[in-house]
């Protein structure tokens, strides 16, 4: 089911959307990280913003139906930037727009919609999200390098 | 990620070595919850040996010290390396945990 | 090893920022000592400190209140600091020093001399903690050793109104900036029962000057991070927070000194209304499997 390719600076992962999936996502990004000898701390940034972007996708936008979708994880690195894509086919939805949904949940047993969410915003230097046409989300999570944070 | 549980009266460190993360925070928090259940209260983890942690992390350790503190003891954490003390500053942790240095200091800051 | 058991649950009395409000510190004070509940540990940030640290000295409530009368009054804020503005408007003739404060700081600090002299935080009967924010870094700072007088005056340093003031080498601001509430500050010192007393602040009606502007850009942001780090404290901490949150029925403003009695009443009858409540948390076991019920010590 999964699908790596590489070409000069763009790499690609496909998988299902399902917990069991995480492991392979971390590591296609750890490896990713390495190949582009990106600083420790700016790889430190990426793989925790992809891991809450990922994990937000296999709980929130494929957990209310019937079956997990695909995810397409794409990594692309210049001089400029370390830019990395999420695509999914879930409902519409905008994690930009989320609230903590119920706030007198204990904070151990929400989800990303608060603590998680807050990192990606917080370690990336822009985050977008786009509806895509006929369905799906892509979220865009851009880290520019030699910044000074 | 790698566990070692090792009791250093009057308490119990856990040594964790590699990510703290949604692969392996469930992990964690059950060996945890074991020491805890076994009346082991007085819990520091050593994470000196921790280069990563996301959100599921720190899921896993918030719901230990609320856990140890409500049995009337505390979760303590040792060595943070820097990438993770940025983690649990953003989250606001820092000023609701107890950190050390080392696991010799947090081992010193319970009372005998 | 043996599960410890806790004889009763430790008590924390946390008082936020609220200039003349936390006043009403005192009315819930006196409602704990006439119920005989012990407190275990005070905690204050900016006018909260003030009052934190008097009853951590031992001080009844009556003496306090006094004492208030003489240490907070208008003359704390007459004084404006002309040299230190100019340095900060006019930076190359007169020097701009890194930080500034529109009033003079030395009518506070003797002010505060009178209340705390060279009183340090060993001389205490309870643990204290003040909270003051760094000013390089904007990291929380916990103060719990050195002269009293020094944290104080640090935790209430109002960004543009008092300068910050320097402790243990560092310089320091108002605790409001980053914990005007500083319930974190119990949870991490093993309080089980947390009583909050925190307070928003009102904003003026009309900004008619350079200071009334400052303090209402305070009170906003002050406002706000006091709502969201409540939020936070209550879901990462293992055990009750009761909030006790006067209702004064006006806005108190920060020289109001006249509604003294007034905010130490609504003080006691916001503490009033907790008490059934808080006492039945103290009878119940400290933790889970532990059967000691508990015996609340007289307060001191």
């Amino acid at each position: 089911m999964s699908d790596a390719t590489e070409d000069a600076a763009t790499e690609e992962l496909v998988c299902e959307g399902r917990r069991e999936r995480l492991g392979d996502l971390l590591a296609f990004v750890d490896r990713a990280c390495a190949r582009a000898a990106l600083d420790p701390d700016v790889a430190f940034d990426v793989r925790l913003a992809t891991e809450e972007a990922v994990t937000n996708v296999i709980e929130h936008g494929y957990a209310g139906g019937p079956a997990p979708g695909p995810i397409a994880l794409r990594f692309h690195h210049d001089a400029r930037q370390v830019v990395v894509t999420i695509d999914d086919l879930a409902p519409p939805f905008d994690p930009t727009a989320i609230r903590p949904a119920d706030p007198s949940a204990p904070l151990e047993q929400r989800r990303i919609g608060g603590l998680g969410w807050h990192f990606v915003t917080r370690v990336m230097d822009d985050v977008r999200h786009e509806h895509r046409h006929p369905r799906g989300n892509r979220l865009t999570l851009v880290k520019r390098l030699g910044a000074t944070d | 990620m790698d566990i070692v549980v090792e009791q250093r009266a009057p308490t119990t460190v856990v040594r964790i070595t590699g990510s703290v993360d949604g692969l392996t925070a469930d992990t964690l928090m059950t060996t945890l919850q074991q020491q805890i259940d076994a009346g082991n209260t007085r819990l520091i983890a050593d994470l000196s040996g921790v280069t990563y942690t996301s959100s599921a992390g720190l899921r896993a350790l918030l719901a230990t010290v609320k856990q140890a503190r409500s049995a009337g003891g505390d979760f303590r954490l040792a060595g943070v390396l820097p990438p993770v003390h940025k983690v649990l500053e953003m989250s606001g942790f820092t000023t609701i945990l107890k950190l050390y240095p080392d696991v010799d200091g947090a081992v010193a800051s319970y009372p005998a | 090893m043996s599960t410890p058991t806790r004889p009763r649950k430790r008590v924390a009395l946390v008082i936020g920022a609220g200039s003349v409000k936390c006043a009403a510190a005192l009315g819930l004070w006196k409602v704990l000592k006439r119920e005989g509940i012990a407190v275990d540990m005070v905690v204050g940030c900016s006018g909260g400190s003030l009052y934190a640290a008097l009853m951590a000295l031992g001080f009844d409530a009556e003496g306090s209140e006094a004492l208030t009368h003489s240490l907070w009054n208008r003359d704390v804020t007459k004084r404006r600091d002309y040299a230190s503005m100019l340095g900060a408007f006019l930076p190359k003739l007169f020097r701009f020093r890194g930080h500034f404060g529109m009033v003079h700081g030395e009518p506070l600090l003797n002010a505060l001399r009178r209340g705390f002299g060279d009183r340090t935080f060993a001389d205490t009967v309870l643990p204290l903690y003040v909270v003051a924010t760094e000013l390089v870094s904007g990291q929380q700072a916990t103060l719990s050793s050195g002269r009293i007088l020094d944290a104080v005056r640090a935790s209430i340093a109002i960004p543009y109104i008092w300068s910050p003031w320097e402790v243990n080498g560092k310089l320091m601001l108002d605790g409001c900036l980053s914990a005007p509430l500083p319930v974190d500050v119990a949870i991490k010192e093993g309080a089980d029962v947390i009583l909050a007393m925190g307070f928003e602040s009102p904003y003026p009606r009309r900004i008619r000057s350079a200071t009334s502007y400052a303090f209402h850009v305070n009170s906003i942001y002050t406002n706000n991070l006091f709502r969201a780090n409540y939020s936070f404290h209550n879901l990462a901490h293992h055990a009750d927070i009761l909030p006790i949150v006067p209702d004064f029925g006006e806005p108190v403003n920060l020289f109001d000194t006249h509604k003294f009695a007034h905010v130490i009443a609504c003080g006691a009858q916001a503490a009033e209304e907790h008490v059934p409540y808080l006492r039945q948390l103290l009878a119940e076991p400290a933790s889970p499997g532990t059967p000691s019920a508990a015996t609340p010590a007289t307060s001191r």
